[in-house]
């Protein structure tokens, strides 16, 4: 069912997997996000991101080329994405990885495979980093 | 079959004597997972069916290694399982889209990959992995090439994974 607390929200989903691409971009649009582009690697990512400003970056960690991690530090060190909401997508469980994405600026963590109730307890981490830099008043 | 390097065949030894038998049941519970949550579509675990000519599909390869070595984990998927799975994630008409079977089948590595070395990992091993490589496999082909491999099919018109207890070392 979609929240509409998402409603006026964009997201940019950015995957090597085309499956992946096209499963989140159904589970985010039925949670109610209203705009969901994609992009299969940092490069592209970067190229739609120079055009656009997302509230919500979803970042598959291991991609050919620069990693999703990468991409969220070199986000991190431009104040422009201060307020993004950056969640890092992995099939990587450990508490390691968990750790190193949180402390390089990972809003939250995302460990595939995952159900779209599982995605939805994410999707609330995000607004409430949103809230909490302005760029989301709750009702 | 003959062993191609001996350090493979320590580390994947090493692994499985790890896991205390728990690697079989791990595999299938991440194959299951996987293609509920990213396919739409529920598997149950089966034995494999009597021998038949294996279907054309594709198989994805993940290398794992550590210091001590390295071992490959080979998911077999045939054609009739990988149009099932995609046909639960996308719309009908780009379902049969160039590359959409063959990153299907990847993705399904990657995920499966990922559980099995947080697994290991849990247990001391330092696993890194590579990125899923992904080959076309023609009607026929054996469906064990690697040291551990998973094959899957079709079975009685109900999606099942098969030879999900075969385990096997170089």
């Amino acid at each position: 069912m979609a929240d509409p607390r998402l409603s006026g929200l964009s997201a940019l989903v950015v995957d090597d997997s085309r499956v992946v691409i096209t499963a989140m971009r159904k589970m985010l649009s039925d949670a109610g996000i209203p705009r969901i582009d994609s992009a299969a690697n940092s490069a592209e990512a970067e190229e739609l991101m120079r055009g656009a400003r997302y509230d919500m970056l979803f970042l598959d960690w291991h991609m050919a080329g620069k990693s999703g991690v990468a991409l969220m530090e070199q986000c991190r060190e431009d104040r422009a994405y201060d307020g993004v909401a950056i969640v890092i997508v992995s099939g990587e469980a450990g508490k390691r990885f968990i750790d190193e994405a949180l402390k390089g600026g990972a809003t939250s963590y995302l460990v595939k495979p995952f159900k779209p109730e599982q995605l939805a307890e994410h999707l609330d981490k995000a607004l409430r980093f949103l809230e909490q830099h302005g760029r989301f008043k709750p009702a | 079959m003959t062993p191609r390097n001996p350090h493979e065949n320590r580390l994947l030894r090493q692994i499985l004597d790890g896991m205390q038998g728990t690697m079989p049941p791990l595999l299938a519970e991440s194959v299951l997972k996987t293609s509920e949550t990213m396919f739409n579509q529920k598997m149950y675990a089966a034995q494999r069916p009597p021998d038949r000519e294996p279907l054309a599909g594709w198989a994805a390869a993940v290398v794992f290694l550590n210091p001590s070595g390295r071992f490959l984990l080979r998911l077999t998927l045939d054609l009739p399982l990988l149009e099932k799975l995609v046909a639960g994630t996308y719309p009908k008409e780009a379902a049969f889209e160039d590359g959409v079977l063959e990153d299907a089948a990847g993705e399904m590595a990657n995920i499966v990959g990922g559980m099995v070395k947080t697994a290991a990992n849990k247990r001391g091993f330092d696993l890194a992995r590579d990125l899923p490589v992904v080959a076309a496999l023609p009607a026929g082909a054996p469906q064990q090439a690697g040291p551990l491999s998973l094959d899957f099919s079709i079975y009685q018109n109900t999606l099942a994974a098969r030879n999900l207890l075969n385990v096997s070392l170089l």
